[in-house]
């Protein structure tokens, strides 16, 4: 054992010993075998991982904060972190790409980590009685590639062929063709592809141009500058999302767009609501719905950001469709029909429509998520869960 | 009259981004390495947009109102939205229009 990672043990051991009475006996190999067998690093995962709602907002996005802040303390302890999934139940198509995403800017920024995963149980379905016969949570573990990317056994489970679908991929430039291809494969019609393509080409190429700009000051340079794309078949939807760990969108837009634009949008913004006050203008959630409106307001000043409105046309288009954008702080819906009355009742009047909904989440998840679910017909159904 | 028929399905079944740094099949090279020499060569050129998989705004955008921002005349830029061809689907041509009435307007003509 080298002396600096003796120094790290003991330092490890002083820290965790501080106000107890007993008196630390130190011997620095009888103690590194005890750390590792009685204080391995171990985070368990929330039994949902997903980004919709603010519980599991929260939990998810702390389940990743945690593993940061180990992975961060092991730079001198060199211990196998241990990520335990038997709690898990249900990952969703955003926590999927944000887990994917975030856990391989952690092992880009944090390299030479070791990992131990428990795979996840099988749920336990209370109206049958029984375990649920399908490895849910592993299959889709293993099909976006968790596995392979901590370097770890992977269990020899059955695989469900209707998570065979699902599919992540990444890069730094805009790939038209790959993304045409993973819309291709669902089987929409043409005029389909053309409207599924539009919306998403948009958000690939903001995510290569905006969101990881120099124009937005930043203490450190970005340790990773991709994109992800997730594309899946669940319960006869069609999910496509994608994913950047950059500035996010409350960040980038005062910097992608002239003043004047921004001053025009944020007046809009403001006739919509009942009272005249930027205070309502606050917080993640309406830099995002102002990002939303920036092709409807543009003046002569701008050629440029005409494609976020783009994201929305899909959904317009689509009945049954919806949108949902996660930067930072805010979560951002647009559905083809309106909000449930209950629900827009507890917003802020005014600031969304009837067929929108926002919120803004305890922590931010440091980059930007844009999904589509779009409901696809009974002939072109397979690979239901 | 010389007449040319330029197909963006012939440059790339899958228009990607705005700039040629952001990507292959940009609108940017479209436009500078086929569209303008084409433009130049010719009296009258139709742009068909048929035959390609789909648009994103950005590369529409850059191709049609970038024309009036690398200078080229207006007539001609006139002509060739006058020109375009798309049956599989009309409303691109209404969105091309007013990417480049928005460019004409900053240079202070009327659209």
């Amino acid at each position: 054992m080298t002396s600096r990672r003796a120094r790290a043990i003991k330092k490890y051991l002083l820290k965790e010993h501080k106000g107890k009475r007993k008196k630390l006996t130190y011997s620095p190999k009888a103690t590194e075998t005890r750390i590792f067998r009685r204080e391995m690093v171990s985070i368990t995962s929330p039994e949902v991982i997903d980004l919709y709602g603010k519980k599991n907002h929260l939990r998810t996005v702390n389940f990743l904060k945690k593993i940061e802040t180990e992975l961060r303390r092991n730079c001198d302890l060199k211990f196998k972190i241990h990520i335990c999934f038997k709690d898990c139940k249900v990952i969703t198509a955003s926590g999927g790409i944000y887990l994917k995403a975030n856990m391989e800017l952690l092992i880009h920024k944090y390299p030479g980590n070791r990992f131990t995963v428990t795979q996840p149980l099988r749920a336990f379905n209370s109206q049958a009685g029984a375990y649920n016969s399908k490895p849910v949570v592993h299959s889709v573990l293993s099909q976006i590639g968790f596995y392979s990317l901590l370097k770890v056994h992977e269990p020899k489970l059955p695989q469900l062929p209707n998570v065979d679908c699902w599919n992540i991929s990444s890069g730094q430039l805009v790939d038209s063709q790959a993304l045409a291809e993973a819309i291709e494969k669902v089987g929409l019609e043409k005029s389909e592809n053309a409207a599924v393509f539009r919306s998403t080409i948009e958000a690939m190429a903001n995510a290569a141009e905006h969101a990881y700009t120099a124009k937005v000051p930043r203490t450190a340079a970005f340790n990773l500058e991709k994109w992800w794309l997730f594309t899946a078949i669940i319960d006869g939807r069609f999910y496509i999302y994608f994913c950047d760990v950059g500035h996010g969108i409350p960040a980038t837009l005062k910097h992608t767009q002239p003043v004047p634009l921004m001053h025009l949008i944020y007046r809009k913004l403001e006739s919509l609501g009942k009272k005249p006050s930027f205070k309502w203008l606050e917080g993640d959630v309406y830099a995002i719905k102002a990002s939303t409106i920036v092709k409807e307001t543009r003046t002569s000043e701008s050629n440029r950001g005409k494609g976020i409105k783009d994201i929305r046309s899909l959904i317009q288009k689509t009945p049954g469709s919806r949108l949902v954008i996660y930067s930072n702080r805010g979560s951002y819906l647009f559905n083809h029909k309106k909000v449930p009355y209950t629900r827009q009742i507890l917003r802020r009047p005014g600031l969304l429509e009837p067929n929108e909904d926002g919120w803004n989440n305890k922590l931010s998840i440091c980059g930007t998520i844009v999904g589509w679910s779009v409901p696809l017909r009974s002939s072109q159904r397979s690979g239901e869960l | 009259m010389k007449k040319r028929i330029l197909r963006v399905a012939d440059f790339t079944k899958y228009p990607g981004p705005r700039f040629e740094s952001l990507g292959p099949n940009s609108g940017e090279l479209f436009r500078d390495n086929f569209l303008i020499p084409a433009a130049m060569d010719n009296n009258v050129v139709e742009v068909d947009l048929d035959g390609v998989f789909g648009y994103g705004s950005s590369f529409l955008e850059e191709v049609f109102g970038g024309l009036i921002r690398k200078g080229l005349r207006i007539d001609i830029v006139d002509s060739i939205v006058e020109n375009l061809i798309s049956k599989d689907d009309p409303e691109l041509i209404l969105e091309i229009k007013e990417y480049v009435d928005d460019e004409k307007l900053k240079l202070g003509l009327k659209p």
